[in-house]
Parts: structure tokens; C-alpha cells; sequence
């Protein structure tokens, strides 16, 4: 020890002032690469288990199937089977908000994970992003494989007068989406299992109330209250009445107002989820339990 | 306080005052940590020795931002672990025991360039030093796997790689070695000894309850239990503590007519005689008859005495050894139970 002693450095306590001391640029740098490191499991470790590429596709556009041969057999508009692709390819957005975003903190913990991301020097706040990004990227390759096939199959068409305006729609919509998916991992870990239980159970009646293959106006009251805190609902309206414009009736709100909407709903929810974060992590070092691996 | 001891160069690696931990438990408090004192000098190898539910690794939690102390402070090089946190987090890393984090979907190296991004190193940099520990802990051959192909003691050489990978002053490791097989213990043990060569000032906090290693890693000791640290030294004196006497092993052919355990014992010095009549055999097998002496002295000096005496007397010397204690009998003396028992206990960290 005393030879170790010898070789210390007598400005050590110099040295580490100094390289604690991050800058500005340098912690933007770090969120900013942090983020995408984070996104990097979700985009490209996927692609390598073909099993789940298949099923994550495959199951999708069962259903999607199943709700057309439905409205096929009524006799209802073929504007209807394309608003039913169109929600089918949105629905991969919210299952992967449920199931990769608001378990995932749970799942991070149980694996050790979580205890490494918060002992880094990152924070939990770039880490839920790139979990979002990575996220968002992944189900958008799905979202894009379901609507082409849905097209191929069924001949549905689209009417896009303006991309850009869909553009952005879709964007607000899967932000608001993701934003709330980070509130909801702090929860669902705050939670424990009960809230997996809880959001298995919400998974339908969250359908329903989002308007995805039904308009969310036959709702009356529950439709405005759900276009009010659920961002799936405003998306899929609005994106309905941008696609296909012969369903622009049956709109529930003007698409104008259902962006401001989302637009507040993604920065509610990007606060909420900040302070969500913060209260976890308070919460996991003051308890000892909530951020480590049970022994 | 943490700006002064940072500004100085005096400042320790670790220093903890009066940390005590209280958790909440079904059948009340759990007192995890009790005032517990302790500092540690850069570049000091640590261990903090005890069973499953001492402490130790609440200790490690508080220290490493995981957890916050009930009562009283610690810092780490003078930052303080819990109003400077990210400054902390910033010169640190950990390696847990049987800890399987990362992505199984993810190769090696893939897992190590992540946590580079997440370490703050530009990423040129981050790659270098990724190609750098892949090469130090020769897990070049599965850089390219999985990292849910991956063995135990791969997995663990893993951990550790990321865990150098920003170069940490404080490494944090917390009963690193468990599940590993004998190989890959000392290979895990060899790479820490070159980390910290490699940087002078960069301090190594181990808890382990395997006394071997303990004692062939640390420069210091600490014996915890129950929360509470019983005892701190290097291993050496660690166990003079519980040595009361100089205990030497002397065998001879036989003892002399002329000499008696009394008369060994009236020796300056002689604290303690104990004679057993045994049979060594040489290496055709023949048996010859030895007589084995354990000799208590007050201090080593009075040997030669006790050889004068026994050569005088006309006994054959075969063999003459020290017997010190091991850290095993250091902590049955001070905790009053083995550790393996120990370990059986519920664990309250």
C-alpha cells in the first residue's frame, strides 16, 4: 500500500474536480449519444430474433383481417376497411407504448439493468427516450409492412392531400404516445405486477375508447373525455380525416384541434414523465428496493 | 465540507461518518447499518468481510448513489454521495456477483459500445477503449456473440470489461467472484490488481465473504456484522489481534530422557508447551517416530532459546514453522461463529 502511496498523484483531488465538472456541451453530447445508444437494442436486436419479427407481424394483421372480413360480410363502405389498416398499423405504435415502454423499467430491474443505468452518469431521462426513439422506430418498419399488406389485400386506398400534415399528425401522435409510455414505466414499476395485470386487462376497452376501429364520435361524452387523455384516440381521428377524406365526417373534432391537443398532451406528458422519473429514483434510493434486483 | 476535502490532498477515497441504515420490514425497523466509521486512502484494494446480511452490500449501495443513508454522510474523493450524486456517478462503476444485465439480443461488443455512450466518452474514444477491454480480458474469440450465449464466467469477464471502461477512481465490487469457477476467479482478481496498477489513485472497495480471497486481495480489512464493523487492519494485523502468543511448531525425533514439557516451559519467554507423539514417513513409506512440540511465546525472539535448549539436550531437529491464524479463525474469534453459518441467517440488506 505505502508504494501505492508513493505513486499517487498529489493533485489527484485536482484531477477528478476536473473531470466531474462536465460542461454544457459535453452533457448534451452525452444525453444525445446516450439516447441513441439506448435506441440501438430496440431497433437492431429485434431484427435478430426472426421469431419475434414474425409473430409481431404476423399476429397484427390477423386481426386486421378479421376486423375487415367483419365489415366486408356488413356490407359496410370500403372507406372503412382502409381506416381499419390505418388503425391496425397505429395500434403497433400503442402495444409496443404498453408493452416495451411501460413494463420495461420492471423488466430493467429484474435483469440489473436498471441498477447499472442509474449508477451511470446518464440519468433515467435519455435512457425512456431512446427506449421511445428505439421504440417508435422499430414499430414504424411494422406499421409500414401492415399497411402494404393490408393494401395488396384488400385494395385499400388513401387519399393524402397533405403529406405533410400527416406527416406531422402521426408524429405529435406517436410523441404523445411515447411521452405517456415514460409515465407510465415509472408507474408500472412503482406499481409491481399488478399494473402488467392492470394494462392486460385496459388493453380493449383502451381500443375502444381510442376510436381505432370505430369513430370515437358515436362515443357522445366517453369520446370526448378519451380524446381528452388519450393520445391514441386524437391520433387515429385525425389521421383518419387527413388519409381518407370521404370519412372526414365522421371526425369528432376538426384535425387542427385534435393537433393542439396532442401537442399538449406531449408536453404534459414529457413533463410528467420527467418528474415521474425524478420520483422514482428519489423513491428507489430512500426504500432500497424499487431500483435493485431482488437477491 | 465536500469542496474543502476536495480542495485538499487529503482528501479520502472513501469517508464514511456515522452511516446508519434502517429499513422497513413486515415485522418491524431493520437496523442494516448501524453509525458505521470508515475511511479508505486512494488507491487502496478494501474488503469489507462478513456474511450474507452484514451490511455490506447496503454499505456498497450507499456508497455507489443506489441507496440513502438513514443517518450521518459519506463522499467519495470529497464529493458527497448524496448531495452530489451525478459527480459521483461520474468517476465510479460497479460489478455485482452474478449479475446478468444487458440485452441477450446484443453481441459483446455491441453491450460495451452502449455503456461507452452511457460512460460520456466521446464515441471514438468509447470504441477504442471497448477494443481495448475486449483485449485485456480475452473475450476476443466472442465479441461477435450474443450476449445470451454467453457462460457465467463470461458474462462476469463482461461486467468487469464494462466496468473499466470509463476508467473509474472508486470501483465498487460486490461479491464479484460468486459462481465463478476457480480459473476465472483469478482471472477476474488478476485483471482488478492490473486496473489499479495501471492508474495510481484508483481505489477498489471488494466485499466478499470468500476469506481467501479477502486476504490475498486486500491491503485492508474490514469485518462486519450484524451492521456494525468489529474489526479494520490489513490482514496481518488482523490476525495478531487474535493472536495472543507466538505459536511455533517444533518436531524432533523424540524428546530427550534429560528434557520434560516442564522444563521447556521454565524457559524465558515460554508461555505454552503441547506434546504429541506422531509418525512421519519418508518417501519409501517407511515410518520413523517424531515428536511434535507446540511452543506458545511471549515473542519470536524466544525461540532460540527453546533450540538451544532442545539441541543441548542432544534432540534431533526435523522441522521448525510459524503457525499463524487464519482470517477464518479472525472472525470466528470476533463474531463468535463461522461465517459459512453466519451466512445462513436471513438476509435484512
Amino acid at each position: 500500500m505505502s508504494s501505492i502511496h508513493a505513486r499517487i498523484p498529489a493533485d489527484l483531488a485536482a484531477t477528478i474536480r476536473k473531470e466531474t465538472n462536465w460542461s454544457l456541451s459535453h452533457r448534451l453530447r452525452h444525453g444525445a449519444q446516450s439516447v441513441l445508444a439506448r435506441a440501438y437494442p430496440r431497433v437492431f436486436g429485434m431484427i435478430r430474433e426472426p421469431s419475434w419479427l414474425f409473430f409481431d407481424l404476423v399476429f397484427p394483421i390477423l386481426g386486421m383481417c378479421s376486423f375487415v372480413f367483419l365489415l366486408r360480410s356488413r356490407g359496410v363502405d370500403d372507406a372503412w376497411v382502409s381506416a381499419t389498416i390505418l388503425a391496425s398499423a397505429l395500434l403497433t405504435f400503442w402495444t409496443s407504448v404498453i408493452w416495451m415502454m411501460a413494463g420495461q423499467f420492471r423488466w430493467e430491474r429484474d435483469s440489473g439493468n436498471l441498477t447499472l443505468y442509474i449508477t451511470a452518469p446518464v440519468g433515467l431521462g435519455p435512457i425512456t427516450l431512446g427506449m421511445a426513439v428505439g421504440g417508435a422506430l422499430g414499430m414504424a418498419f411494422r406499421a409500414v409492412v401492415i399497411i402494404t399488406a393490408g393494401s395488396l389485400a384488400f385494395g385499400a386506398t388513401y387519399e393524402i392531400r397533405e403529406p405533410a400534415l400527416l406527416a406531422l399528425t402521426l408524429l405529435l401522435g406517436v410523441s404523445a404516445m411515447y411521452a405517456l409510455g415514460a409515465c407510465l414505466a415509472a408507474f408500472f414499476l412503482i406499481s409491481g405486477r399488478e399494473a402488467d395485470h392492470l394494462g392486460d386487462l385496459l388493453n380493449e376497452p383502451m381500443q375502444l375508447l381510442g376510436g381505432v376501429f370505430a369513430p370515437i364520435r358515436s362515443l357522445g361524452l366517453v369520446g370526448m373525455v378519451a380524446i381528452g387523455v388519450l393520445p391514441l384516440a386524437p391520433a387515429a381521428d385525425a389521421l383518419r380525416q387527413i388519409a381518407i377524406p370521404q370519412l372526414a365526417v365522421s371526425g369528432l373534432l376538426p384535425v387542427n384541434i385534435e393537433l393542439l391537443i396532442l401537442i399538449v398532451m406531449v408536453v404534459v406528458f414529457s413533463i410528467g414523465s420527467r418528474y415521474a422519473l425524478r420520483y422514482i429514483e428519489r423513491v428507489g434510493r430512500a426504500g432500497g428496493k424499487l431500483l435493485t434486483r431482488a437477491d | 465540507m465536500s469542496v474543502d476535502l476536495l480542495g485538499t490532498d487529503s482528501a479520502a477515497a472513501v469517508e464514511v461518518r456515522g452511516v446508519s441504515r434502517v429499513f422497513k420490514a413486515k415485522g418491524g425497523p431493520v437496523t442494516a447499518l448501524h453509525e458505521i466509521n470508515l475511511r479508505i486512502e486512494p488507491g487502496e484494494l478494501f474488503g469489507l468481510l462478513g456474511p450474507n446480511g452484514a451490511g455490506k452490500s447496503t454499505l456498497i449501495k450507499i456508497l455507489s448513489t443506489l441507496l440513502l443513508p438513514s443517518a450521518g454522510s459519506a463522499s467519495i474523493f470529497g464529493l458527497d454521495v448524496v448531495t452530489e450524486t451525478d459527480r459521483v456517478r461520474r468517476i465510479m462503476n460497479l460489478v455485482a456477483g452474478g449479475d446478468f444485465s444487458g440485452y441477450g439480443l446484443l453481441t459483446v461488443r455491441e453491450q460495451l459500445a452502449m455503456f461507452a455512450q452511457f460512460y460520456g466518452m466521446p464515441y471514438r474514444e468509447g470504441m477504442r477503449r471497448v477494443d481495448e477491454q475486449i483485449e485485456a480480458f480475452g473475450i476476443g474469440e466472442i465479441k461477435d456473440r450474443k450476449i445470451s450465449a454467453l457462460s457465467t464466467g463470461q458474462r462476469q469477464k463482461l461486467n468487469f470489461a464494462r466496468s473499466f471502461l470509463n476508467e473509474p477512481w472508486i470501483l465498487f465490487l460486490d461479491e464479484p467472484t460468486i459462481g465463478l469457477d476457480v480459473s476465472a476467479a483469478r482471472d477476474v482478481r488478476d485483471r482488478v490488481r492490473a486496473f489499479q496498477a495501471a492508474q495510481p489513485g484508483r481505489t477498489v472497495l471488494l466485499t466478499t465473504h470468500y476469506m481467501a480471497e479477502a486476504d490475498e486481495m486486500c491491503d485492508r480489512i474490514a469485518i462486519v456484522d450484524h451492521g456494525r464493523i468489529l474489526a479494520q487492519g490489513t490482514p496481518a494485523e488482523l490476525k495478531r489481534m487474535v493472536q495472543k502468543e507466538s505459536l511455533f511448531i517444533v518436531g524432533v525425533d523424540a524428546l530427550p530422557p534429560t528434557m520434560s514439557v516442564a522444563n521447556l516451559r521454565a524457559i524465558p519467554g515460554v508461555i505454552s508447551v503441547a506434546m504429541r507423539d506422531e509418525a512421519t514417513f519418508d518417501a519409501t513409506g517407511v515410518g520413523s517416530p517424531t515428536t511434535r512440540l507446540a511452543i506458545g511465546l511471549k515473542e519470536d525472539g524466544a525461540l532460540g532459546g527453546v533450540i538451544s535448549a532442545l539441541a543441548g539436550a542432544g534432540a534431533h531437529l526435523r522441522e521448525i514453522s510459524k503457525s499463524e491464524p487464519t482470517l477464518e479463525e479472525v472472525f470466528v474469534q470476533l463474531v463468535g461463529r463461522g461465517i459459512a453459518e453466519s451466512s445462513e441467517e436471513p438476509r435484512s440488506e
